[in-house]
Formats: structure tokens, C-alpha cells, sequence
């Protein structure tokens, strides 16, 4: 077996029979992930040690990993920040929680609890705050994850496991710009049923609001309505999106869309006083031009979200469990993380591939 | 002297004239005196009979065609301020005399969604009547007529050489920031001319910490004479570092001319803030582009604000009043509005321009 290199944070480990945990990490920008046992640092005083039980895979996880975001990223790199476990071990500080409480990651490590945004209740935006893989550390695609608790969530009883890892990201990345911009009667538009677009169209229904799914899966009609939308649309004809200008309260886009005109036309789907929400990110640092003039003249706002705050993560961890709201979900088995990986990278995924990690994990003794 | 006929007003002697309006009969041309009639007055109309009246650029990219095509002949203008001299059956609120303000809604239909929730500048069912300085004839005359509903009582403690353009750049920067006002906001106002001169004016008397973001050093004193706290020179790339994420809103009252400087501006926007824009530059003139990242991961919003409804008019009239908030004006007589239209279209005025129509509806008649 190849030589594995060193890492600057975990103590890589010849095999799994001396390591805490075993990871699927990245050693370069191309390829596969592979096997990566490793130790950890000790324990910090308010660090909480998981099992991870379930794992989600999100294409920001690809951005990250491929250097597409940021060229010097360093590797080993192990993405991955959807995940559900059960604690196996807590520092001598930590009050939230104990062994065996079953708990959520989600993709912020850290939030300082000082700054004015943290303050405020926005620790995402927090001055100081650092993102799961941040700083290379390692993310969810391991059988063991350690955060800080000030960032660990609580999984609601009830809430299905085995569906729910994705909703820690892909959930409250639509979950929380919707509950902040929208009110019972308004109408919605999903702009892209995919990962989070079929999340957002099931919370947008379950809200209250009268959906519209824009999607160039009009084959999957059927199932776009059970999950909530009233109707369906093409999101990329701009003469049908020319034909919905200015119908809808609350449009969220979940697509990063190349096409100035056919962007033009999404923002212009957005009625007077309106809230067009952009949550997709794209795979580099690119522009998109507002369409100010419609803008100014509907007096529309244009609104950026990203993942949502520590109290929204937790509430729409509690709505889900409440009213059954899962993403459709492709399982994998722990062995099969590269297979995962690539499924979601090319974008064949429906609607979510998720990793059962808790199998692999207690069958070959990591849970210690 | 006029030559192209409106369908509406119709083109008449002088000594037969009802009033006279400056005309323009194609873009980029210059404004020619237009004596007309009115059509009969409707019974929801008020006729004013002005005494000033302001210049905004919008007036100027109309007749210019800068975002879409208009007819000719056209007489924009749209801060009008005057007395009733007739109203129509079913006007009870005003009485011939009573001192009224118009600014750039002449109707809405008090019957659509909009409407009903207050915004009714934003009324969509009113078609060709819902503006006021097109197709129909607004402020560039010396007497204008429209539906008294937006009509806006102006109190006699306003000097009225100075209140038109609060009926346009007054409360298109008042109602946003009335909008989206917080007592612990730090507000920034970019530049310093028709628009940001008053925003200043009205954040300030509205409590909120502003500070006055200019492309020029020397208005520095001039800022913190309307209420500004602080001063940052748009040029200076250390002052700009040194205020970044430092505002929760920004009133942006200048156009970037170009794309970094438009993101530089956004710069200054704290994580979640709001950027509010006012102003509509020409259509193929600098497209405001940014980054998706800055706009997702610093969860930022761009929002647009068009006037204000009426009763945000009734508020930011009374503020004004209250507060003694007036525009800096450069004052043109009537005869002479084509010096007051090319101050405007080429130099730069301070800030805004207004025309003193005084007792020039009898004097043209000679």
C-alpha cells in the first residue's frame, strides 16, 4: 500500500487498527479519494468528538477539493459537511452535550460569540468565523468528525437519520432565506430543482406559499408536484420566463446561471416589492450583472444567503423532523465514497448522494 | 416657437394660450416655447398655475431616449409646485389657492395589490397615466394639470424657491431611508450632489450615524455642515480599506463609472448589509456587476427604491418642514429655461436647478 503523506493537523496511521478515525481524503487535485487513517491531536476542552453516522456530499465539497475556489488549497483535504452521528467523546469543558447524543455538523467549525454579527444572531458572517475544512482541517467524509460545541447541533427526536445528513447544508441553505424574506400568501419561485432546489420547494409549500418549480426537467413533473410545487416552468426559455415577468413575491435561485439574458429574465420574475435570493455558488470567482433598472423601478431586492444561522439551522432541523421533509436521497456504502464522488461531481446525483458511515465504521472497529 | 403638435394640448397663438411649456421635439435638441390649451379638466383634476418648478435628470434622459423610446413632442419635468387655479366636480380635498407639490406619479388605481398595501408609486394598471412628465405635458410649463390625488399640500413655512426638488430627489432619497431606518444603523451617502446633499440632510435629522463618501476632498466641510459624522474620499484607496464592512446601509446617490469602482462602493457594506440604489444611469452605460461570492458569503442585499408612495410624500414633506431640510438650488427665470436645461444636461449644477416662473404666463401672452 502506497505511503500516505503526513498531515499538519492528524497523525496519519499505517492502518485502521491504531487509528481513531479513517478518512476519505484528497492527495491532490485530480483523482479519487482514498483511505486515510489518522489520530487526532488531543481533545480540546470544548471540542466534542463524533461518530459520523451519515454523510451528505455537496458539489461545493468538489469546488473545495478540485482547488477550484482556492488554488493553494493544501492536501490531504477531506471535504464533506453534512453529517449526523453520535458523540463518542467531549472535552472537560463542554456543558451541551454528552456521550451517545445523537448530533448534526454543518459547514461552519467555529464562530467567535463576540463580534457584532455574532451578537446580532448571524454567526455565519461572523469577522472570525472559519468553515468546516478551513485551515485543513478535516471535514465530514471520515467516520469521525471533531468541532468545537458552540457549532454542534442537536438532532430532534424523530428526525430519520438516513435521509436527514443533507438537510445540514442543502436544508438550511434554502430553508433559512425563505423563512427571513417571505410571508404566508406569497407566491414562490424555485429557480432549479436539483439538491437544494427540491428542498426549497418542499419548505416553500410547507410555508404556506403557492410554488412554482422553473426546471428543464419538465419529465419530472409528477414528482416535482408531490414534493410541494403547484407548477412547473422552464427555467431556462427566456420567452415562457418573459411570460411570468414580475409574478412572484419570493423567487430563490438555486442555479449558478452563465446566460446573462436568461439571468436577466430570472431576476425579472420578481414582483414589485419582491425578494429574488441567490443561494448557488459558482465554481470560480465570476460576475453577474444586476439588472438594476428593473430593480430600482420594482423596488425588488436582490438578497445574497448563505447556509443560515446557528438558531435557524437548529429550527429547521425541528420543521423538517415535524413535517417529514427530507431530500430524495442515492445511499453508498463507507467503501463506495469515491463512486459518491463522482456521481455528485458530474451532477448525476437525485437529488443528494449520502454516504452510510456508521456501518463501515463500527463493523471495522472505529467505534473505540 | 413650437412647431409639432401634441394630441392632447393643443398648439395655439399666444394671446389664446392657457399656459406655455418648454417642448422638445427630438432628442438632444433644444426646448422650444409651446403655447397651449389644456383638454377639459376631469373631475378628479386639479389645474396649478406654478410658481417654481425643478429640473432632475431623469427629465433629461427622457427627452434623450436614454432608456427607451418616447414620442415628440415631449415636456418632462416632474417637481412641480403651484396654486390650484381649477379643479374638477369631485375634488373636495383642495380649494382654489391652496399651495400644492407634485413630484414624478401623476395616478395610480387605489384598487390593485400595490396600491392597497401603500405602495401605490408602484401602481401597474394606470399604463400611459401613471407618470408625470410623459406622454402627457409635466412640470416644464407654467401651469400643469393632473389628478389631484397626487397633489401634495405644501405648507407656507417651506421657502417655495427651494421645494421642488423635494418632490423628487427629497423623497427619493427620504423614503428608503425611512425604509429601512434603525436607530444603531451607520449609514454611508455616496456622493454629493442633487441626490446625496438631501440624503445627508434627512439620515442625519432621522438620528442614524452617517457619513458622507465623495470623489472630492474639498466637500469634506460642507458634509459634516448637513449632518455628516464622517468623510470618506471615494479616492483614496487607504481611506476606503479603513471603512471596509463598516455600514449597514448604503444610499448609493452617484453611479459608479465603473466596475471596480462599483465593487470598491459595495466594499463598504457590512456582512448582511443593504445597498440601496436610486438612481437609473442610461441603460448601456456601466453594468453593475459583482462577484456571486461577495453577494452570497457576505449575505448583502442590493435593493431598489422608486420615489416614495403618497404617504410617504405627506411624511417627508413634513420632515423637511420640521427639520428645515431645502436643497441647494441654482434659480433660472422662465424665459431663460433653456440655460437652467443645459446647466443641468452638461454642467454641474449646485445642486439642483429650479425655475422661478413668476409672472411669465402674462408676459409671453405680449
Amino acid at each position: 500500500m502506497q505511503q500516505l503523506p503526513e498531515h499538519s493537523v492528524y497523525q496519519v496511521q499505517e492502518s485502521k487498527e491504531t487509528a481513531d478515525a479513517v478518512a476519505y481524503a484528497f492527495l491532490q487535485n485530480t483523482g479519487e479519494p482514498v483511505q486515510y487513517p489518522y489520530k487526532y491531536p488531543n481533545i480540546a476542552d470544548d471540542d466534542v468528538r463524533i461518530r459520523i453516522l451519515y454523510t451528505g456530499l455537496c458539489h461545493s465539497d468538489c469546488l473545495h477539493s478540485r482547488g477550484l475556489w482556492d488554488p493553494t488549497i493544501k492536501y490531504p483535504s477531506c471535504p464533506g459537511h453534512e453529517v449526523v452521528g453520535l458523540v463518542e467523546k467531549v472535552g472537560t469543558g463542554v456543558t451541551k452535550f454528552k456521550v451517545g447524543d445523537k448530533v448534526g455538523c454543518n459547514p461552519q467549525r467555529w464562530m467567535c460569540q463576540t463580534c457584532e454579527l455574532c451578537k446580532k444572531g448571524d454567526n455565519q458572517l461572523c469577522s472570525k468565523g472559519i468553515f468546516l475544512y478551513d485551515d485543513n482541517n478535516f471535514g465530514g467524509y471520515s467516520t469521525h468528525i471533531q468541532v468545537g460545541e458552540r457549532m454542534v447541533f442537536r438532532i430532534p427526536e424523530g428526525f430519520n437519520d438516513a435521509l436527514g445528513s443533507p438537510l445540514l447544508c442543502a436544508g438550511v441553505t434554502v430553508y433559512a432565506p425563505l423563512k427571513r424574506y417571505y410571508k404566508p400568501n406569497f407566491t414562490c419561485a424555485v429557480i432549479g430543482i436539483g439538491g437544494l432546489g427540491h428542498l426549497a420547494v418542499q419548505y416553500a409549500a410547507k410555508l404556506g406559499m403557492t410554488v412554482t418549480a422553473f426546471t428543464t426537467s419538465k419529465n419530472r413533473e409528477q414528482e416535482i408536484k408531490r414534493l410541494g410545487a403547484s407548477f412547473l416552468s422552464s427555467s431556462v426559455d427566456v420567452e415562457s420566463l418573459k411570460a411570468e415577468q414580475g409574478k412572484y413575491d419570493i423567487v430563490i435561485n438555486t442555479l449558478y446561471i452563465e446566460n446573462e439574458e436568461i439571468f436577466k429574465s430570472h431576476q425579472r420574475l420578481t414582483a414589485p416589492t419582491g425578494t429574488y435570493i441567490l443561494v448557488g455558488l459558482p465554481p470560480s470567482k465570476v460576475n453577474f450583472k444586476l439588472d438594476h433598472a428593473y430593480i430600482i423601478l420594482n423596488q425588488i431586492r436582490v438578497a445574497g444567503s448563505l447556509i443560515g444561522n446557528y438558531d435557524e439551522t437548529q429550527e429547521m432541523l425541528e420543521f423538517s423532523a415535524q413535517n417529514n421533509i427530507y431530500p430524495i436521497v442515492e445511499t453508498f456504502e463507507f467503501e463506495d465514497f469515491p463512486k459518491a464522488f463522482d456521481k455528485m461531481e458530474k451532477g448525476q446525483a437525485k437529488f443528494r448522494c449520502v454516504v452510510n458511515v456508521g456501518k463501515w465504521a463500527q463493523a471495522n472497529g472505529l467505534w473505540k | 416657437m413650437a412647431t409639432k403638435e401634441h394630441s392632447v394640448y393643443k398648439l395655439v397663438p399666444k394671446e389664446e394660450a392657457e399656459g406655455f411649456a418648454w417642448s422638445f421635439e427630438g432628442p438632444n435638441t433644444e426646448a422650444v416655447l409651446y403655447p397651449f390649451k389644456f383638454p377639459a379638466i376631469q373631475a378628479h383634476e386639479v389645474r396649478i398655475q406654478q410658481t417654481y418648478f425643478g429640473l432632475c435628470y431623469t427629465d433629461c434622459h427622457l427627452v434623450n431616449q436614454d432608456w427607451f423610446p418616447i414620442n415628440y413632442p415631449s415636456v418632462p419635468g416632474h417637481e412641480i409646485l403651484g396654486h390650484i387655479v381649477m379643479k374638477g366636480d369631485k375634488v373636495t380635498q383642495f380649494q382654489i389657492g391652496d399651495l400644492v407639490g407634485a413630484g414624478f406619479i401623476r395616478d395610480s388605481c387605489g384598487k390593485c395589490k400595490y396600491c392597497i398595501q401603500g405602495n401605490d408609486q408602484l401602481c401597474g394598471q394606470m399604463g400611459d397615466e401613471h407618470f408625470i412628465p410623459l406622454p402627457k405635458f409635466g412640470g416644464f410649463a407654467t401651469h400643469v394639470q393632473f389628478p389631484a390625488k397626487w397633489a401634495f399640500p405644501i405648507p407656507n413655512t417651506l421657502p417655495q424657491n427651494l421645494t421642488p426638488p423635494l418632490l423628487c430627489a427629497g423623497i427619493t432619497v427620504f423614503a428608503p431611508l425611512k425604509r429601512y431606518f434603525n436607530p444603531k444603523k451607520e449609514v454611508a451617502i455616496i456622493g454629493i450632489g442633487g441626490l446625496g446633499h438631501l440624503a445627508i440632510k434627512f439620515s442625519a435629522a432621522l438620528g442614524m450615524k452617517t457619513s458622507a463618501i465623495s470623489t472630492s476632498a474639498d466637500k469634506e466641510q460642507e458634509a459634516k455642515s448637513y449632518g455628516a459624522i464622517d468623510f470618506i474620499v471615494s479616492k483614496d484607496p487607504q481611506q476606503m480599506a479603513k471603512a471596509s464592512g463598516r455600514f449597514d446601509i448604503i444610499l448609493n446617490c452617484a453611479h459608479a463609472s465603473t466596475v471596480d469602482e462599483f465593487i470598491a462602493q459595495t466594499n463598504l457594506l457590512k456582512n448582511g448589509g443593504d445597498f440601496i440604489m436610486v438612481g437609473i444611469p442610461a441603460v448601456n452605460k456601466v453594468e453593475l456587476q459583482l462577484p456571486f461570492f461577495q453577494l452570497v458569503c457576505r449575505q448583502i442585499s442590493f435593493i431598489g427604491s422608486l420615489v416614495g408612495s403618497r404617504q410617504e410624500n405627506y411624511e417627508m414633506i413634513a420632515f423637511a418642514n420640521k427639520h428645515k431640510i431645502y436643497p441647494t438650488c441654482e434659480e433660472f427665470q422662465f424665459e431663460n429655461f433653456k440655460n437652467a436645461y443645459d446647466t443641468l444636461l452638461n454642467g454641474r449644477p449646485k445642486y439642483r436647478c429650479v425655475v422661478k416662473v413668476g409672472n411669465a404666463s402674462e408676459t409671453l401672452k405680449q
